[in-house]
C-alpha cells in the first residue's frame, strides 16, 4: 500500500506544481507553489481533502 | 481538479483494501499466507463499487435540479 500511495502521491504533485503546462487549462492558472502542492497531495491522499486555497481559482481541469 | 478527483477514489479504495487483507488474516484458514492480491482488490473496488455508485448517484443528484440549466432567461 505504502508504495502505491507514495507514487500516487508524487503524480498528484506533478500534476499541481505543472498544472500551467499541462493541457485541460482554459482559465490559464499558474502552477501550484510546491509547498501548497505537497499539502495538498498529502490531504488528498490521506483522504482528509483540506484545501487551504479557493479550488476554482487556483486549480485547473 | 484531476489532480484531486482521482485521489478521492484511490484513497478510499486503499484503506478499504486494506481493511480486506486485514479481515481475511482472520477468516482464511492457512492464518495469514494467503491475504490476496492487493492490487487485484484494488481494480475490483473501484471498478464494481465505486464507479457505479458514483455514476448512479451524478445521475441521481442531476434529476434532481428543478431550474433551467441554460444561461438564456
Amino acid at each position: 500500500m505504502l508504495p502505491t500511495n507514495l507514487f500516487m502521491a508524487f503524480l498528484i504533485y506533478l500534476i499541481l506544481v505543472f498544472q500551467d503546462y499541462l493541457p485541460l487549462n482554459p482559465l490559464k492558472l499558474p502552477g501550484m507553489e510546491p509547498v501548497l502542492a505537497f499539502n495538498t497531495a498529502i490531504s488528498f491522499i490521506t483522504n482528509t481533502d483540506w484545501q487551504s486555497y479557493g479550488g476554482e481559482t487556483t486549480l485547473s481541469n | 481538479m484531476a489532480a484531486i478527483t482521482f485521489p478521492m477514489f484511490t484513497s478510499a479504495t486503499t484503506g478499504f483494501v486494506v481493511a480486506m487483507a486485514f479481515i481475511r488474516a482472520f477468516m482464511v484458514k492457512d492464518g495469514g499466507a494467503n491475504l490476496g492480491n492487493f492490487y487485484r482488490d484494488l481494480v475490483r473496488f473501484t471498478t464494481r463499487v465505486l464507479l457505479p455508485v458514483s455514476f448512479l448517484l451524478a445521475l441521481f443528484m442531476i434529476g434532481k435540479v428543478r431550474r433551467k440549466l441554460s444561461m438564456a432567461a
